[in-house]
């Protein structure tokens, strides 16, 4: 059985992305993820006082597998890395315009 | 000169009977009920008739009979390990609960749909994951009701905040998402919104 992605993981990955937590309507925060300025992707933190629940769908936030998701929350994958998976997905521009 | 035996040498006991002769002498021995109880030679007459009264031209078919119930008790608890080894496999493999439900209204909330939404629902550990896929947009929630709302109040949180960026500080991840929302949400006219005025198109 697969290991579960929960809060404290998606709160580690907040932290080390040094992404913007918005408060929004929903059950959930909307951590946004912006690189040179420019928003690359968001992702859910629910709201309940257990760091133990699921955050299943972080991995498709991301756009990481659900391996790939417990590796940046914990260190293996760094940002940079991370950064790079997401310009070989085509949703970094290799060189980006700086947005400020 | 004949040296004489000293006084203080004795000649070594006679040595004791042999086994047999003791017991022949045990046998002659007076047996005393009252301090050993009853004589076990006493019933020695009566012992074979008692063996043939015990079941014993039915023992081998007793033990026969009990091997046989020991061979189909580990026979079916073979059978029953294989059937819950199987057994796991298939849950293993069986996909979980999964749903495709559709997103027909906001209401209250004064945005329209163009059409419905399809928000896939899966079951997983803890919960229900729900996905707008076509946009990326996924959410959770305890049951499936619950991810379900979540969903469609995140749909309108992206479709605001996408809204309400300039299309230049979109990256190509949140331009799709929101070129999808555009395709199935109407942006509310009278809704008190974040939309810049000035807004660039994505």
């Amino acid at each position: 059985m697969r290991r579960p992605i929960t809060k404290e993981h998606a709160q580690k990955i907040v932290k080390k992305l040094d992404a913007k937590v918005v408060k929004n309507r929903t059950a959930h925060d909307r951590a946004e993820f912006y690189y040179n300025g420019v928003l690359i992707c968001t992702f859910g933190i629910r709201r309940s006082s257990s760091k133990s629940i699921g955050h299943g769908f972080i991995p498709n936030d991301l756009h990481l597998t659900h391996h790939e998701t417990l590796d940046l929350a914990n260190c293996p994958l760094s940002l940079e890395k991370y950064i790079s998976i997401l310009k070989e997905k085509g949703l970094i521009a290799d060189e980006p315009e700086s947005v400020n | 000169m004949q040296r004489s035996r000293p006084s203080s040498w004795v000649r070594a006991p006679r040595p004791a009977h042999s086994r047999s002769e003791e017991a022949w002498e045990i046998s002659q021995t007076p047996w005393h009920a009252e301090t050993c109880g009853p004589d076990p030679l006493s019933i020695a007459g009566t012992w074979q008739a008692s063996l043939q009264e015990l079941p014993i031209p039915n023992f081998a078919a007793i033990v026969e009979a009990r091997l046989k119930e020991a061979a189909r008790l580990a026979s079916i608890e073979e059978r029953l390990a294989g059937l819950e080894e199987r057994l796991g496999r298939i849950e293993a493999m069986a996909a979980p609960l999964s749903t495709t439900l559709y997103l027909s209204t906001f209401a209250p909330e004064p945005y329209s749909l163009k059409r419905p939404i399809p928000i896939f629902i899966q079951e997983t550990t803890g919960g229900f994951l729900a996905s707008f896929v076509d946009a990326n947009i996924n959410t959770s929630g305890d049951t499936q009701q619950e991810a379900f709302a979540n969903a469609r109040e995140l749909i309108l949180d992206v479709f605001d905040r996408l809204h309400g960026l300039p299309a230049k500080k979109l990256g190509p991840g949140p331009a799709r998402q929101f070129a999808v929302l555009r395709d199935f949400i109407n942006a509310a006219t009278d809704h008190e919104g974040t939309r810049p005025e000035n807004r660039q198109e994505a």
